[in-house]
């Protein structure tokens, strides 16, 4: 079966592998005030390749806001151009404009009069799709963001936690399936938990999407987490630099990129390591139902103290010790611990070492798609990845940091 | 427990001075169309039982009664949809870029209207446009405007400014953006609003008498006048809760009318 849409792009409506991102370039662009002598953004040039994950991080006030926001014109640039694909942008009517780029704001922003569904079909309305394909492309996003749509579907906001309603912004942000989709510190407003699960939620998104993502962040280690580049901005969103994590975390351009950076660059290079780079080990496991006599031997012959029981999707349930198997219903009706500290495969080392750190064990569990067991990571694995990173950062911190990165190359 | 007394008496004083949309209590909801009812059957009741003059009897018989009610009801729901009409738009005005800075001003005029004494401005109504029912409805209008355009302000000011640019930022005009996000959000204020200059309006209509437009506080006058004492106190009683009950009447079309979600 051949999709024959006549000359419509042919999936749009799925979405998927079908509206990968645009290349956009900014020249020259300026934003001055009335009243104000010095200009807000100063002739700002970049380029952000299409597909890529691009950071503005800075200090507040720096105009890394204003600079985002003169990409969808909510804030009018005063000079300079913006290119969206081949396309000058400065000279499209803004609300069409707007309609093609996707828009996700701190705290969601979530119209608290509107069902989660209807707040996602606000764009493809606003775009005059047909009812079905709203409807079905509303489910879609649902799921792509892990909310269940009979469940989600026809709730209100304020019904929703943090976290439900940052998914939901995020979902809203892509429903007409943008190939431009700018985020503005998305993620501020929940807490460090709910943020890192929807950190990598977005990488996990990405890898499918491959939309062109202008992301403004404060955290500079959310920076070298989500970002393909990180552009640090100045006042008059100036650009010290732009370049990869790596290269920003080796070669920091001046003082004040290395202020940004801040001490320890060593641990957020853990931040650019992920779980799955990483050999992960095997936690002696059993089942929901399983008989607990033969999972403390298994324990035993592989010298474990604990056991992590699996429900029969394999996804993980809490750790048990031992001596609490001694019953022979020990394995039956385990409930499901809430804090049961899990990181995914596309999580950072930083965000393992984290976990095992707030649980105060030496392991934490691993799951891959849909929450299944994959492994656990041990703090030894993870130390051993400090060593190894250690080793090319070392020549630029040993400098005694006075000396400009420029004068230890030449 | 004096001073509890004290203190609630503080919190009840605050709840009237600023409009509130607060939902009301049990009490509330059963008690005012209540007192409402009883104390309209029961002063009717005693106007036919009890020892009352031929000429009283008259002043409040039903066809009577029917009559000014109609009148009265008339212009104070001409005048409340007038002032909406007005003011709601006005209030919008008010709150869109450079119109912005005016608002304070005009609220402050608005509130000229308000201080005013309500016998005054109705017959001021009358020396504008002459005695009637024209000149009470005009009268009652301005009386009107100051809680809804105030409300309408407030209520499209307290909008999240956040949820606005959301909807600016996802390509909704300036006008879809009005109508499905802000009015919806600011509508449970400006709705209490309406229910205020309501409530207003129908108290201060007892006075449209004075320039011959009729309505309920005819039988006050004439209580006055004729000096019928039963008649004077049953139709204060009448228009005390006539307002009473048209205030129940909008809350629940306030709390029909409120969107979900919020």
């Amino acid at each position: 079966m051949s999709d024959t849409t006549n000359g419509k792009p042919a999936s749009s409506a799925s979405g998927r592998g079908s509206g990968h991102g645009e290349q956009i370039v900014l020249d020259g662009v300026t934003k001055r005030y009335p009243r104000q002598k010095a200009p807000a953004v100063d002739h700002v040039d970049l380029t952000i390749p299409a597909g890529e994950i691009v950071m503005l991080v800075g200090p507040s006030g720096c105009g890394k806001t204003t600079t985002m926001k003169m990409i969808n014109r909510l804030i009018e640039p005063t000079e300079g151009r913006i290119f969206i694909g081949e396309e000058d942008v400065t000279r499209k009517d803004p609300d069409v404009l707007r309609r093609h780029i996707g828009y996700v704001i701190q705290g969601a922003g979530l119209f608290p009069h509107m069902t989660v569904a209807d707040n996602i079909a606000l764009v493809p309305r606003l775009l005059k799709w047909d009812k079905g394909r709203t409807r079905e492309r509303v489910d879609e996003l649902l799921e792509l963001t892990n909310l269940d749509p009979g469940q989600f579907r026809d709730r209100y906001p304020r019904e929703l936690s943090g976290g439900q309603q940052q998914r939901v912004g995020v979902a809203r942000g892509l429903a007409a399936d943008p190939p431009v989709l700018l985020m503005d510190e998305p993620f501020g407003a929940v807490d460090p938990i709910t943020r890192q699960r929807l950190q990598d939620e977005l990488l996990r998104l990405q890898e499918e999407l491959r939309k062109t993502i202008v992301f403004v962040t404060h955290d500079f280690d959310e920076a070298v987490k989500l970002g393909d580049r990180i552009a640090i901005l100045q006042v008059g969103s100036k650009i010290v630099q732009y370049d990869t994590p790596e290269e920003i975390l080796a070669h920091p351009a001046d003082k004040f990129v290395e202020g940004f950076v801040g001490a320890g660059a060593v641990l957020k290079q853990l931040t650019l390591g992920r779980v799955r780079d990483v050999e992960l080990h095997e936690a002696a496991v059993a089942h929901v139902g399983d008989d607990p006599a033969r999972a403390v031997d298994k324990a035993r012959s592989l010298g474990r103290e604990h056991v992590l029981v699996l429900d029969d999707q394999e996804r993980p349930q809490r750790w048990l010790a031992l001596d609490e198997l001694q019953h022979s219903n020990a394995l039956q009706n385990v409930a499901r611990n809430q804090d049961l500290e899990v990181v995914s495969l596309a999580s950072t080392l930083n965000d393992a070492l984290e976990s095992m750190l707030t649980s105060s064990h030496g392991v934490v569990v691993v799951t891959g798609p849909r929450n299944r067991y994959e492994g656990v990571v041990r703090v030894e694995t993870i130390m051993a990845a400090i060593h190894g990173l250690r080793g090319p950062v070392a020549e630029t911190t040993s400098d005694d940091g006075s000396r400009p990165a420029s004068a230890a190359v030449s | 427990m004096s001073a509890t007394t004290a203190l609630d008496m503080e919190a009840g004083d605050k709840l009237r001075t600023t409009v509130t949309t607060d939902r009301p209590s049990k009490l509330r909801w059963v008690g005012q169309p209540l007192v409402c009812l009883i104390a309209v059957v029961g002063s009717l009741t005693y106007v036919r039982l009890a020892n009352v003059s031929e000429s009283e009897r008259r002043s409040l018989g039903t066809s009577t009664l029917l009559t000014l009610l109609r009148q009265h009801l008339t212009i104070s729901l001409i005048a409340t949809v007038l002032v909406s009409a007005i003011a709601i738009p006005l209030g919008i005005l008010l709150t869109r870029g450079s119109m912005r800075r005016l608002s304070k001003p005009i609220i402050t005029i608005a509130g000229f209207g308000q201080a005013a004494p309500a016998i005054g401005l109705i017959a001021l109504g009358a020396a504008i446009v002459g005695i009637g029912t024209t000149g009470a409805v005009i009268a009652l209008t301005v009386y009107g405007i100051l809680p809804i355009v105030a409300n309408t302000v407030a209520g499209l000011d307290g909008v999240d400014p956040r949820l606005v640019e959301a909807a600016r930022g996802m390509g909704m005009s300036a006008t879809s953006t009005l109508l499905r996000v802000e009015l919806p959000l600011a509508l449970a204020v400006i709705v209490a609003g309406v229910r205020t200059a309501l409530v207003l309006i129908v108290g201060t209509a007892a006075l449209a008498t004075f320039i011959g437009a009729g309505g309920l506080g005819s039988l006050i006058t004439t209580g006055i006048t004729l000096q019928q004492n039963v008649t004077l106190i049953v139709g204060a009683i009448l228009v005390g809760a006539l307002a009473l009950f048209i205030d129940w009447l909008a809350r629940l079309m306030e709390l029909v009318a409120a969107p979900k979600g919020i």
